[in-house]
Parts: C-alpha cells; sequence; structure tokens
C-alpha cells in the first residue's frame, strides 16, 4: 500500500502554518482590566508589555489546534488516495523496427523494468512497429523480454508506429500501458502512449546506393561510400571474391560526403563483397553484390496468312525486355497476329494481336477510356490512332484494360491458371507501337509473365525484403548463411524474405537452384545516426497504483472531521478565554 | 428601584440587631442597661436623702417602717454609629456602589425607624468624614463619593460613641489582617456589624489570558498571564481573606455578614444578612 497525493499543489495550505505562527508571536494588546482583589492574585510570569510586538513563542492548545487544523486541510487539499499495486499489470513495449535501432541492441532497458513496481505481477508484450510481424516476446520475465529485444533484426526502412499503437492501445483496452522504444524521442505520439529513446549520436559510415550497369556489354558495379558524420572520417575497404581478399584501399570523407565505388566482376565469381572496417552501425559495412541474371523468357510468334511476319518493333521490344524467340513449342509466351480469336487451350501466356482484314480502313475517332489496373498505371491512349474497330465479345472473366468508345480495344482474357493479352488493334493499321504506354504495357505483361514462370534467376535485393518466388510442386530449400530451411510452397509460390543480414542466399528445389541473391542494405537515412539521443516519456509508477475507492473516502472523511474537531476545539477555547 | 426605595422596603422587613443587646444612651424607647424611668420594675435600695420620694416603695415602708426605693430600667434612646468605607473598591463596579449606598441608607432607615440616632461617618482624603446629619434624616445619601486616596480605613479617628452600635459598611479588601480595624472598632460594651458587599466578579473572576491588572486604589500594575490555575489559586486565597476576617470578628463577638451585590437588598439580607444575625425581622 502507497499513500500518494493526486494534487500536491494542494500543499500550498502550508503557506498558513508559519502565519499561525506570527499571528501567535506578534500577539494582541494584552487586555487591561481595572481590580479591587490584586492583592489576592499570586504573582507568576507575566503578560507581555502593550502593543501587537514580537514575544516568544508560547505553546498553548490554541496555537497547536489551530496547527493541527491548518496540517490536515493543507494534507486534503493535496487529495491524498491510498494507492494498492494492482495484482496484474500489462505493459505492451512497441519496438521501432527500423534499421537504426541495430545499433543500440546493447543498450539498457533498465528504465522499463522500474514499471513493474506498480503491480505485483507485470505481463510484458514486445512487437514491433510493423503489425503483420507476430509477438516479439510475450510473458512476465523482464529479462527474457531485454533478450528479445537484443536478438531482433532491426532491418526495414522507419515506419509509422501509429497502427502498431493503435492495435496495442486495443490489446490494453485501456487498463495497461504502451510504451514505444526508438532510438530517438518520437513526435506526435497519443497522449496516452509512453516512450523511451535509447539511442545516442553516433559516428557511421557505410555503403549504400548499389546499380548495376552494362556498359559495352560489360556488368558494372556503381556503390556509394558515405560518412553519415560531422567530422572527416578516413575509411579502408577491400573486395572480397571468391574466398580471396583485394588490396586495401583508402578514402577520406568529408563530414556527410559520399564517395562513388566502381568496378567489374571478376571472370570467374558472380559474387563479390564490399568490405570496410566495422564501426557501430554494421548493416552497411558490408555490401555483397551477385551478377544478376533474368530469368529467361522465351517467346514464340504465330502469324496469319496475311500478315508480315517482319514485326523490327516487335524484336525490339522483345530484346528489351530479355525475351528470347524460339520456334520450340515450350514457349513461356506465344504471340499472335491473327484476324480470328485463338480457341485452343495448350499455349502457355498469350499476346494476341488480332489483324483487320480491311487493310484500307479508315482511321475513326472515337473517346478512349482507359481502365484502372495494375498493367495500365499511368498509362495514357489518348494518342492512339486507330480504324473502326470490330467489337470483341467479352465473357465475364474478361478483364477490359482499354475502350474506344464501346469497344474494349485492350483486354485480359482469363484462360485457367493464365491470363491472356489482347489487342483488338491491328498494329499495322495504327500508331499502337509507336506509344510508350504500349511499349511499358507489354513490358509490364512481360514481368507478370516472368515472375509467375518457374526459373532461375540471379539478383540483388534489398535486406529483409519480401520474395514471392514460383516453384515446382518440389520441397524447396532456403540456403543462407550455411543453414538450410525448407521453405512451405502455397499454390506454386514460396514466400520469404530476404536476410536480414547482408549476404548471399540461394532457394533451390531439389537440386535445381530458382533464385541466388545477395542482400545488402540501402537506406541511407537509416544510416544516419547523427540524430539519435536518448529521453524517456514514461510516466511515473505512482500513477498506475490502483485507488481503492473505499479507503480513500474513509481516510478523507476521518481527516475532514479531525479538522473540524481541530476547529471547534480552538473556538471553544478562545471563547471562554474570552468569557 | 433607587436606593432609598429598596432601603426602605428592606427596613420595612428587617432592623439592625437592636434587641439583642442591652442598650445605652439617651432617653428613649429601648431599655437601657441602667435605672431609669421605665414601668420595668428593676431593684430596691434604702433611700437616701434627696431620691425622688415618687419612687418610695410605701407597701415594703408599711411592712418594714423603713423608706426603701423602687428601681425601673432605664429607657434609653440607643445609639447608632455607621462607617462607609469610601475606598475605591467600594465604588468599582456600579453594582456594588449601588449596594453600598442601599446598605448605608437602610442602616439610616432601620435606625430612624427604631427611634435610634444614627451617625455616619465616611472617609475623605483619608480622613473620617461625619455625614451631613440633614441628609441622613432625609434619607439623602446619594452623594456618596469615592475617597480615591482611602485605601486603608481610619477606623482609629472614628469617634465611636459609647456603647454605640457600631456598623461598619466595607469589603474589607485591605492587604493588612483584621487586628487593626478590629481593634478600633470592636469593644466588649459596643455591637459591631460587619456589613461586606461583594460581586461575582471578584469572587470569581472570568479573567483569562494575558492581562494587565490595575489595582483601583494603589493604581498599581500588573502584567500577569492568568491561567486556570493561577484564577483557582486567586479563589482560594480570597475564600481564605474573608474565612479569616470571619474568625477574627467572631471571635471578638461582632457579626459579619457579606452582602452580594446581585438581586435585591431585601434577598440579599433575608439570604445572607439574617442567619449571620446582622439584621432582624422587624417587629
Amino acid at each position: 500500500m502507497e499513500l500518494t497525493l493526486l494534487n500536491p499543489w494542494g500543499l500550498t495550505g502550508l503557506l498558513s502554518v508559519p502565519i499561525i505562527v506570527l499571528l501567535h508571536i506578534f500577539q494582541r494588546r494584552t487586555k487591561t482590566i481595572v481590580v479591587s482583589t490584586l492583592f489576592l492574585m499570586p504573582s507568576l510570569k507575566t503578560a507581555t508589555t502593550r502593543g501587537r510586538t514580537f514575544t516568544y513563542f508560547k505553546s498553548s492548545p490554541i496555537f497547536w489546534l489551530q496547527i493541527l487544523c491548518a496540517l490536515l486541510l493543507s494534507f486534503l487539499l493535496g487529495k491524498p488516495a491510498l494507492l494498492f499495486q494492482r495484482d496484474v499489470q500489462d505493459v505492451i513495449v512497441v519496438l521501432d523496427a527500423s534499421a537504426s535501432m541495430s545499433a543500440y541492441t546493447d543498450a539498457s532497458l533498465a528504465h522499463l523494468q522500474d514499471i513493474e513496481s506498480a503491480a505485483a505481477q507485470t505481463q510484458w508484450h514486445l512487437i514491433a512497429a510493423s503489425p503483420e510481424q507476430p509477438t516479439l516476446y510475450q510473458g512476465n520475465d523482464f529479462s527474457e523480454l531485454a533478450n528479445a529485444f537484443n536478438e531482433y533484426s532491426f532491418v526495414g526502412s522507419y515506419r509509422s508506429p501509429l497502427p502498431a499503437l493503435r492495435l496495442a492501445r486495443q490489446l490494453t483496452q485501456g487498463q495497461g500501458r504502451v510504451i514505444y522504444v526508438a532510438d530517438h524521442p518520437p513526435q506526435d505520439l497519443p497522449s496516452d502512449v509512453e516512450w523511451l529513446s535509447i539511442g545516442e549520436a553516433k559516428v557511421n559510415t557505410g555503403f549504400t546506393g548499389m546499380t548495376i550497369e552494362q556498359d559495352e556489354g560489360t556488368l558494372i558495379w556503381k556503390v556509394l561510400l558515405r560518412n553519415y558524420s560531422d567530422e572527416q572520417q578516413k575509411v579502408t575497404w577491400h573486395i572480397r571474391a571468391g574466398g580471396s581478399a583485394s588490396e586495401a584501399f583508402n578514402a577520406d570523407l568529408l563530414p556527410g560526403a559520399a564517395r562513388a565505388l566502381s568496378g567489374t566482376f571478376p571472370d570467374n565469381n558472380q559474387q563479390i563483397t564490399l568490405v570496410k572496417e566495422p564501426d557501430s552501425f554494421s548493416l552497411d559495412d558490408r555490401l555483397p553484390i551477385i551478377r544478376p541474371i533474368r530469368k529467361q523468357l522465351m517467346a514464340k510468334v504465330f502469324t496469319t496468312d496475311t500478315g508480315s511476319s517482319e514485326m523490327p518493333w516487335l524484336n525490339r521490344l522483345l530484346n528489351a525486355a530479355q525475351v528470347r524467340l524460339t520456334e520450340k513449342y515450350d514457349a513461356d509466351v506465344v504471340i499472335y497476329f491473327t484476324q480470328s480469336l485463338p480457341t485452343h487451350n495448350d499455349d502457355p501466356s498469350r499476346i494476341v494481336f488480332l489483324q483487320q482484314p480491311d487493310k484500307q480502313a479508315p482511321l475513326a475517332a472515337g473517346l478512349k477510356v482507359l481502365e484502372q489496373n495494375t498493367l495500365t498505371k499511368k498509362l495514357d491512349f489518348n494518342a492512339l490512332i486507330t480504324p473502326k474497330v470490330d467489337k470483341v465479345a467479352l465473357t465475364d472473366t474478361d478483364t477490359p484494360l482499354l475502350w474506344k468508345e464501346d469497344v474494349p480495344i485492350i483486354f485480359l482474357r482469363s484462360r485457367g491458371y493464365h491470363q491472356d493479352l489482347y489487342f483488338a488493334v491491328d498494329p499495322e493499321l495504327s500508331n499502337l507501337t509507336r506509344l510508350p504506354s504500349f511499349v511499358i504495357l507489354l513490358n509490364r505483361y512481360i514481368e507478370s509473365i516472368r515472375k509467375s514462370n518457374v526459373g532461375y534467376e540471379r539478383s540483388n535485393t534489398e535486406l529483409g525484403s519480401l520474395l514471392r518466388i514460383p516453384v515446382p510442386e518440389a520441397e524447396v530449400v532456403l540456403r543462407h548463411g550455411g543453414q538450410s530451411k525448407t521453405l512451405s510452397v502455397r499454390n506454386g509460390f514460396v514466400s520469404l524474405k530476404a536476410s536480414n543480414t547482408p549476404g548471399f542466399f540461394k532457394v533451390q528445389s531439389g537440386k535445381e537452384p530458382l533464385l541466388e541473391a545477395a542482400a545488402y542494405f540501402s537506406d541511407a537515412r537509416e544510416a544516419d545516426l547523427r540524430q539519435a539521443e536518448s529521453g524517456a516519456g514514461l510516466i511515473s509508477s505512482n500513477k498506475f497504483l490502483t485507488q481503492r475507492k473505499n479507503s480513500s473516502e474513509i481516510m478523507n472523511t476521518i481527516i475532514v472531521i479531525l479538522a473540524f474537531a481541530c476547529l471547534l476545539g480552538s473556538w471553544a477555547l478562545i471563547a471562554k478565554g474570552a468569557r | 428601584m433607587s436606593a432609598n426605595a429598596e432601603a426602605e422596603a428592606a427596613a420595612a422587613r428587617f432592623s439592625l440587631p437592636l434587641r439583642k443587646e442591652k442598650q445605652s444612651g439617651l432617653a428613649g424607647n429601648w431599655t437601657g442597661t441602667g435605672i431609669g424611668s421605665s414601668v420595668d420594675f428593676q431593684d430596691h435600695r434604702p433611700y437616701h436623702p434627696g431620691d425622688d420620694p415618687r419612687y418610695i416603695n410605701w407597701q415594703a415602708y408599711a411592712r418594714t417602717g423603713e423608706y426603701t426605693m423602687k428601681l425601673y430600667r432605664e429607657e434609653v434612646s440607643p445609639r447608632v454609629d455607621i462607617l462607609v468605607d469610601a475606598s475605591a473598591s467600594m465604588f468599582l463596579e456600579p453594582d456594588k456602589k449601588a449596594r453600598t449606598v442601599e446598605l448605608l441608607c437602610f442602616c439610616i432607615a432601620s435606625s430612624l425607624r427604631a427611634g435610634t440616632q444614627p451617625k455616619a461617618y465616611t472617609t475623605k482624603n483619608k480622613r473620617i468624614q461625619l455625614m451631613d446629619p440633614k441628609a441622613l434624616t432625609a434619607g439623602h445619601v446619594d452623594a456618596l463619593n469615592t475617597d480615591d486616596l482611602a485605601q486603608l480605613l481610619p477606623v482609629e479617628q472614628v469617634p465611636w460613641r459609647n456603647n454605640s452600635m457600631r456598623i461598619i459598611i466595607s469589603d474589607l479588601l485591605f492587604i493588612e489582617s483584621p487586628n487593626r480595624l478590629i481593634k478600633h472598632c470592636i469593644t466588649e460594651r459596643s455591637q459591631t456589624v460587619f456589613f461586606v458587599p461583594w460581586t461575582q466578579q471578584e469572587a470569581q473572576p472570568s479573567w483569562i489570558g494575558d492581562l494587565e491588572l490595575i489595582d483601583c486604589e494603589t493604581r498599581s500594575k500588573r502584567m500577569q498571564h492568568v491561567s486556570d490555575d493561577l484564577r483557582k489559586s486567586y479563589q482560594d486565597n480570597y475564600r481564605k481573606h474573608f474565612a479569616a476576617w470571619h474568625a477574627a470578628v467572631k471571635s471578638r463577638g461582632a457579626v459579619l455578614a457579606r452582602i452580594p451585590s446581585m438581586g435585591t437588598l431585601t434577598e440579599a439580607l433575608l439570604a445572607h444578612a439574617l442567619p449571620a444575625g446582622a439584621v432582624e425581622l422587624w417587629s
């Protein structure tokens, strides 16, 4: 049990105590009485002399009653409350899951542990600011919570914690406490959310901004080496490839400066790693790079007799999309140029260009309306000029993408697991192939096929990024850092996150590799630790102690009665003296 | 009711205790202690030449052949001497002053009713002063004034008449012992009555706290913190003071009656003077 004052400002009533003391010290003029029996009065202590003068303090029951009354009323104004520990309290700790927190995993959470004093038992919940992540810890052992915090992989970009905080507040149902832990004092938190900042400004240098370009058939990697501090830094780095390391390179970086590094892949190595000396933020001290290879797609082209088979625009487009033309039937996509709709179903994905028989058909104007679709996002076909197009009857499973008046001129048609792309526009009779939106649309469609096709690819991805890989119906294994993990296949895909630490990982089905990737840190905002600082916005645990209503009311009633008793006693004594 | 009216009302019921003792004085209606010409036979003695032949006991001569004189009680008019203490303490409180005047008026009125010859003395400038007999006879005693200088009653200056009834109206609030006053007031052949007016405030004062006490007669000041204990001590001293006076007066055969200033004079005399023998019922 604990006695506390809910309104400490009420104790300003204690200022009345010195006033009472002064009133008793500076006493009134003594009463003068003419008597006839003075000789019968024993001569003892004398009273004060004339006037309201200073005299040594003289204790009297009236004085002490008045002092006691002032003390009791001041105490009452302070709103005393008897507080008891709750039996159980829920505390939900929401972590800022951004990568910058990785520099502070060894920070002390002692401030949080003080919260345990507010209840006999504390039920801790540790969640990340990303609501989709599972609970990191749930239990009543604070040391386990601290371990879970230390072991958590902070890799992502900063995300607003508000959704996670809302969820946390719903979980507490207004009874528990929600505490947001970050590396800098947060802004604009809800008023009932507390916070703890465990960061401190640190010097950091690291790799960022990796790109791979092709220069005359040679892949060039480019990386920035950046100084995230306010002082000049000297950075030493080297390249590791195939188990060997290059010579060390030095770079002097001015405050806030970045230096571009570039190079090629060794002939016998598809993987390299840029390594610098470690510092407080380790995620950007290593940058693995893998020579990328896109998943191979093959396309087969069918044309009608009436059409020309020479389509340079198609060759350029397929070449840019890295789609290889083939005559084999195991193409990934079949491109039709036909006057009638294909009817067989054994094709993989289709791109169909419906040709018009009348090659002399005049061009016709018409309002064009673009449907909202991922393939048509931010595209513009207003410049498309076509002759009058025969209307194609859409089925229930078709998805129109572009209308000309009431005629669907670009649409998707579902066919089993495939969605075929149809153009009811003859490329020869229109300017379709010259529109940038057409090229983008076609590339998007081809990429959607690439993504859904099982095949081998190599890519560079950011730490912790979500990957969805089409796989055959077989066991799929993720290999990373010498460890293997079987992935679950769902609807022909596996979903996984890229590793949380810079490095290489592989997804394979049996012995067939499906993906080889390099995961690297790329968010420069998280690497800048200059703004980190410590602080706390925690409410005193006393505020969360439960007030047992009856106990406080009884106590306050007793105080009131005692105060009144003191007042009445003081008045009675004064009146008695006056008489 | 004015003091005279109160006194007359009290004198109608009570009288001074003149019947208790054998009186002496000029010719009057009271039986004196000597031989006089009243009808009350007292004694015989042989005839001496020059005796009044009206008092010869002829029956005794017839029996004895010798001249014998009859002796009758003396009928006298008693003398009443009244001394009024005019010190400041007697007039400190209006009630006490009024009671003092009433007592004086009562004594005068009672004396006159009884056919006595009252004389009243008061003090002025520490000296005894006879009060105006005409005013006393007319009952005009309202002009009794405070003698600011009087602190001790100068009883030795009072020309007491021989064998007079001596009435002393005083609050007896003297620091001195009773001996001096008793010595000069009380004799074997005189009857002395003390009427002692008092007030509730002096008997049971309500003083409390820090006070400046000024003596009404000496004007001396004392800063006194009066507590309940001190007040109790004062009341004890007050009680002892008057107990000593009672004992001293009683031991000399005099009468002392403490007359409260509260209530009417008649009530006060009935309750306090009559039981003490300071007054008698008038008949």
